[in-house]
């Protein structure tokens, strides 16, 4: 058994940017590891989820993330605004990776809450939504991967358009446009549906 | 509960057309389908956990011995990614001691059995100091039940030195009011994250085991021996201070690349004595539940006798060969809700017992005990097949 020990619960001074606000601080004012991995944990893990094969590859992804992350943490130097930009570039690798290893395409797959129902309402409701969405799956599947990447970044992550265009290395602009031309694209075919 | 509105205000301003909200409503849907497996969280603390501790003591570098005294009563005491919860309580309640980071990691969100002396406020509050060349352990709590005794305590350095607020240890040694040693029973620390800067200590806890004690007193007095106390020092570009009560380690395992700083750094271990001689009520609460299941797997039969059940813990008798070789996961499930909370567990080799941190005491319903066996250092599987499951009720 090893000894025990703490995780480094203080690395580095919050700024005041709009995003510390969404990262909880500590009483000293400082972003804590611990702090990025209760904000993003759900984020990372749901779109991993949305753009690898399955929940098992999507629960080992988010623990390589978390992993790489917290081997690097000490030695990020950017701006809590930038941790979000940082986070998933790291996602965007390992995913990269996974899908060479695995030649895998599968995205945006099929996951209804009803694989995980915790109550009877929550069946329901999640059969319904699943159905309701299936059209919309449907069309993302057939969208080129990056622009798949984009909206998965976008509506699952949660990131702001200038938080995506770091991740992907494009201008805020070019990603801004990219993601309204993709958007135009499902809202045409998505109406044709009903 | 943000709206789609404020999370989507690049896409949806108030001139949006109703397609254009229909279909970031349909996305947005979509996305929210993707919520994390319960167990995700729970394997990822783990993960971090080992990453954590195997940064902590490299199996390459020729650490002393003393470094393999400690451990053991894991629970994810790391704590670690519980910061969060760990920053807000505090922004709650006032002031978190240290030592309450170190008993109680995750208060409201993971409780563990020995957490319940800060989430219940067993025991005796206590503020004894005493310093061991120049190291100062400030005991600050101490909590006894009908089979151990925990000590809560925060250990720092000497002061005008560069100390590592999350590798300070100490050995010590607990005697009973007949001189009596109370055998070592498990313990762990925790850094510290919000006083790192002011005050460069850390939080620990040790447990005594004190089943020996028959009778047991009401009030039962101990000593506390301090033999050693060590910390990691950073080094700057003067020379190293020497002093002669202070003997010296390579720190390979804090090295450059270790999350816990860059920098040249040594184990520094202070000798000495130091004694604190201290009182503390005994928590006579026991349920003794009986058991008497018997698994077999992979060709050996293991008796789960009974459950002793205190307000900090719970400890399973076990009959059997190699009983004592087993390490486990306590699976609780809440009844009605269809979830399931689960406590590490570990084997204590010489009384053939299965202790769980699991807050049992006042629990009545169904209980899943598994149990593997593995070295309790490697954590290899020292037998093929198993686990071995025991089903029961807690009445």
């Amino acid at each position: 058994m090893p000894v025990i020990t703490a995780l480094p619960l203080r690395t580095r001074a919050a700024s005041t940017g709009e995003e510390a606000h969404h990262i909880p601080e500590s009483r000293a004012g400082v972003i804590t590891f611990e702090a990025v991995y209760e904000c993003y944990l759900d984020r990372v893990y749901a779109y991993l989820r949305a753009r690898s094969g399955s929940v098992e590859d999507a629960a080992d992804l988010t623990q390589q993330v978390f992993l790489q992350a917290f081997e690097g943490f000490s030695r990020f130097r950017g701006g809590d605004d930038q941790i979000p930009a940082w986070l998933f570039r790291i996602v965007r690798n390992l995913l990269s990776n996974h899908w060479r290893r695995h030649r895998a395409t599968v995205t945006w797959d099929v996951v209804p809450e009803a694989l995980q129902p915790r109550t009877e309402y929550a069946v329901d409701v999640g059969l319904l939504r699943h159905e309701a969405l299936l059209p919309l799956r449907a069309l993302l599947r057939a969208l080129k991967p990056n622009t798949q990447e984009l909206l998965a970044l976008r509506f699952v992550a949660q990131l702001t358009v200038p938080e995506i265009a770091a991740v992907i290395g494009k201008s805020e602009a070019a990603t801004s446009k990219q993601l309204s031309r993709a958007l135009s694209r499902l809202k045409e075919h998505y109406h044709a549906h009903d | 509960m943000p709206t789609i509105d404020t999370r989507y205000p690049d896409l949806l301003d108030e001139h949006a057309a109703p397609d254009q909200r229909r279909i970031v409503s349909a996305m947005d849907a979509l996305a929210t389908t993707y919520a994390p497996p319960a167990d995700v969280r729970a394997s990822l603390v783990k993960a971090l956990r080992d990453r954590a501790a195997s940064g902590t003591v490299s199996t390459k570098a020729g650490r002393a011995s003393w470094l393999r005294t400690r451990s053991r009563r894991s629970v994810l005491l790391v704590a670690a990614m519980i910061a969060a919860v760990l920053a807000g309580t505090a922004a709650a309640t006032g002031v978190s001691p240290l030592t309450d980071q170190a008993l109680a990691p995750y208060p409201n969100v993971y409780e563990t059995g020995i957490g319940q002396i800060v989430t219940k406020d067993l025991g005796v509050h206590l503020s004894i100091s005493r310093s061991v060349c120049g190291f100062t352990m400030q005991v600050t709590r101490a909590y006894a039940n009908t089979h151990e005794v925990v000590v809560a305590y925060t250990l720092s350095g000497p002061s005008g030195r560069s100390w590592n607020p999350f590798f300070f240890s100490a050995s010590t040694t607990m005697r009973d009011a007949q001189g009596d040693v109370l055998p070592f029973a498990g313990g762990a620390s925790t850094g510290s994250s919000a006083l790192a800067t002011s005050t460069v200590a850390n939080g620990d806890y040790t447990a005594y085991a004190m089943s020996h004690l028959d009778p047991l007193p009401k009030i039962l007095t101990l000593r506390l021996t301090v033999q050693a106390v060590r910390g990691v020092e950073r080094l700057g570009t003067a020379s190293p201070v020497r002093r002669s009560c202070e003997a010296y380690f390579k720190a390979s395992s804090a090295g450059p690349t270790s999350p816990y700083g860059a920098g040249p750094t040594r184990w520094v271990q202070a000798h000495g004595a130091a004694i604190m001689t201290f009182s503390v009520p005994i928590d006579r609460r026991t349920r003794a539940i009986p058991v008497h299941r018997a698994v077999t797997a992979a060709g050996v039969t293991l008796t789960l006798d009974r459950a002793d059940v205190t307000p900090i813990g719970t400890q399973f008798s076990l009959q059997g060969a190699g009983a004592g070789s087993f390490d486990g996961k306590l699976s609780l499930g809440v009844v009605g809700h269809r979830k399931t909370t689960q406590w590490e567990c570990y084997s204590n080799a010489s009384h053939g017992t299965i202790s769980c941190d699991a807050p049992l005491y006042d629990y009545h319903g169904p209980v899943t005990l598994t149990l593997r066996a593995v070295h309790w250092v490697t954590g290899k599987p020292t037998l093929p097949g198993g686990p071995w499951t025991f089903h029961f009720t807690m009445p």
